[in-house]
């Protein structure tokens, strides 16, 4: 891959978070490239730290978060990239970033959008800031991106608020919102979350179209693998706010190797298997504070052996050709 | 498979209503009524799991509710058995209502909104066993004791707080406080969509192995169909307030009668990056209840929808033996089922 066809790349990325019982590393040393125009798929468990790391991109950590060490380099055009890490998040040029180049839609519409502020007033306000000024074009790609997105009578839906319309309805204003700035990446966490099936599978039909049709490359964010599934083109699996495995999409359903991954995959339930317990992963996901230094998925592997996976965390190794894996097992080049 | 039954059904609806009225003004004059349950009947076997399945708004939950009394139906009549005698739950007064609630428990969605943060465990799980007369004193917290082992948590924990429990532990305090009067049946009321997919495997685990372990029987509220076919002996499958599909479930995945059944099937995500929607997805949204459309409710976003769907309510039918549907063309539609 060569520079031109990343939009953006995370360099050991660590976010933490000072709480009273210690220090919470919500993101711990990730590393993760999102190459133009595609899709990335994050898939965790809550806790794993995948909203965290969107977040941190977008310098909008909640406090007492911060992000304390690692580089996010974003490739706008030939200049030198910009590394958001070390930017002031309140100054100037990460606000700009911020709904301009990078723009974000969240899981629950009715919290993301004023309750106050009627849908126009609310997409306008974006294209003014971040495009233009005049007040009078800005009602007019607000129009015209409620068009593309699907809601039927745009110019009456302008002078609504946001509990007026459905939520399916919604999670299309927000994404009129987020696209109105033609971003060069989206970051999407668990947009279908809050929606019905039906519904989720017009949102997410709706995003594939506007990413052919704008060419921007896609952060995905979900715990469902269906969803998964149906939208990336890579897929990177977080466990405890490091990376355990990353693979192109079919690779990763197909020959998941890291044992969480494949632990994962079992315990989703699906269509076709008729009554049948499940293949749950046992134990639960421990809180990310004071943890050792060993690997963190060990307590509840069933393939881990003392010796091997207690004495440090494994790196995160390339086993074949983009399918990296961070799994003691795997490190002498051997299969578990 | 447990679809031959002697004798009677432990709950047998017929035809239950609950309209809420909508008012408006001051005097709150009555303009008109969400149809939020309309002319619903089912029956529920002991030992069996049916399940409810629809999308949000549909009236599942409200039907899960009238079922436990917790809200009173308009109309129709909802027989539970929980000895040989008949009782009609929908007209019995409070007095005797109460001593019914034993045998009738419910599991709620959120753990974390559904326990109360002020009790411990021991308060929470034995609150029913005191409320009930059941145990008390040295044997209540032996029994609770044992409750706790049967869900798989330690009974060292017996005097925390909720707050010191994950999710997937405080929906196991939630199922053995709802286990704990013995009850036969057991309303589970989306248990298990709060929670994380490795956790979710290990409650719907639970919940198979109490069942055989306690011939309970089970109403399961899912919005999920995957999950659904998981745990259900029968699905009936909700759509603005009337079940549209009622079947066994393996019938009802494979060969589906009714187009809502086939587009829930099609929506429903799957962990294979092979398998796609056939893409003739649903348009709109789901109906409201309080102006629902004419004819069959489900015409506007039906991709077989003719003219007689616009006019006439279809009947419900028997297309196979035990499956029902209620659409016009249930028997001449070749619809897509789950490979």
């Amino acid at each position: 891959m060569t520079r031109s066809d990343i939009v953006l790349q995370i360099n050991n990325l660590k976010t933490a978070f000072a709480l009273d019982e210690g220090v919470l590393h919500a993101v711990d040393g990730l590393s993760l490239t999102i190459p133009r125009h595609r899709t990335v798929g994050i898939i965790g468990e809550s806790g794993c730290g995948k909203s965290v790391m969107a977040q941190s991109i977008l310098q909008i950590v909640s406090k007492p978060g911060r992000v304390t060490e690692g580089e996010i380099f974003l490739y706008q055009n030939e200049d030198a990239p910009l590394d958001l890490a070390a930017l002031d998040p309140f100054g100037r040029t990460m606000r700009a970033v911020r709904g301009g180049v990078i723009s974000m839609i969240f899981q629950e519409p009715m919290t993301s959008l004023s309750p106050v502020h009627t849908i126009g007033d609310q997409i306008t306000e974006m294209i003014r800031e971040h495009q233009t000024g005049d007040r009078r074009k800005a009602n007019e790609t607000a129009v015209d991106m409620l068009q593309q997105v699907g809601i039927p009578n745009t110019e009456q839906r302008m002078h609504e608020y946001p509990h007026q319309l459905s939520g399916g309805l919604r999670q299309r204003v927000m994404i009129a919102m987020a696209l109105s700035c033609r971003p060069q990446l989206l970051i999407a966490d668990e947009p279908t979350t809050a929606l019905d099936v039906t519904v989720q599978a017009q949102i997410l039909a709706l995003m594939k179209e506007l990413q052919q049709q704008f060419g921007m490359a896609i952060l995905f964010i979900t715990h469902d693998l269906g969803v998964i599934a149906r939208m990336a083109d890579v897929v990177t699996v977080m466990y405890l706010g490091q990376v355990v495995e990353q693979a192109p999409v079919r690779e990763i359903f197909n020959h998941p190797l890291h044992p969480y991954t494949v632990g994962l995959m079992q315990s989703a339930p699906r269509l076709g298997q008729g009554r049948t317990r499940l293949q749950a992963i046992e134990g639960m996901v421990p809180a990310p504070i004071n943890l050792p230094d060993v690997c963190r998925f060990m307590d509840r592997c069933g393939q881990a052996q003392a010796g091997l996976c207690d004495h440090e965390v494994p790196p995160l190794i390339e086993i074949k050709e983009d399918h990296f894996v961070r799994c003691a097992l795997y490190e002498k080049g051997g299969d578990a | 498979m447990k679809t031959v039954h002697n004798g009677k059904p432990l709950l047998e609806l017929q035809d239950v209503k609950k309209y809420f009225p909508i008012e408006q003004g001051f005097l709150k004059k009555k303009v008109g009524y969400v149809k939020a349950v309309d002319e619903v009947s089912l029956t529920l076997y002991q030992g069996e799991t049916l399940a409810l399945v629809g999308e949000s708004g549909c009236g599942k939950t409200t039907l899960g509710r009238c079922i436990l009394r917790v809200l009173e139906p308009t109309s129709g009549s909802i027989l539970f058995r929980p000895d040989d005698e008949d009782i009609d739950l929908s007209v019995i007064n409070k007095k005797r209502l109460r001593p019914l609630r034993r045998h009738m428990q419910m599991i709620f969605q959120d753990p974390f909104a559904s326990l109360d943060p002020r009790m411990t465990v021991l308060d929470i799980v034995g609150e029913p066993l005191i409320e009930n007369g059941i145990a008390r004193g040295k044997a209540l917290a032996e029994r609770v004791g044992r409750l706790m082992t049967t869900v798989g948590l330690d009974v060292k924990h017996l005097n925390r707080f909720p707050h010191a429990f994950s999710g997937g532990q405080r929906q196991r305090i939630g199922i053995a406080r709802a286990l704990a009067p013995e009850p036969r049946l057991i309303v589970c009321d989306e248990p298990v969509s709060a929670l994380d997919v490795s956790v979710q495997a290990q409650i719907l685990n639970l919940l198979l192995d109490l069942q055989a372990e306690y011939h309970l029987a089970y109403l399961f509220i899912s919005h999920d169909l995957a999950v659904v076919e998981h745990i259900a002996d029968r699905v009936a499958v909700m759509y603005v307030g009337r079940i549209v599909e009622l079947a066994a479930a393996p019938s009802l995945f494979k060969t589906p009668r009714h187009p809502y059944t086939e587009a829930l099937l099609d929506a429903a995500p799957h962990p294979d990056p092979d398998h796609m929607p056939t893409g003739k997805g649903l348009t709109g949204e789901i109906a409201n209840p309080a102006d629902p459309p004419s004819g069959c409710y489900f015409h506007p976003r039906c991709p077989y929808a003719e003219a007689i769907c616009k006019t006439e309510r279809p009947d419900w039918v028997e297309v196979d033996t035990g499956h029902f549907s209620a659409c016009h063309f249930a028997c001449d539609l070749s619809l897509r089922g789950v490979d």
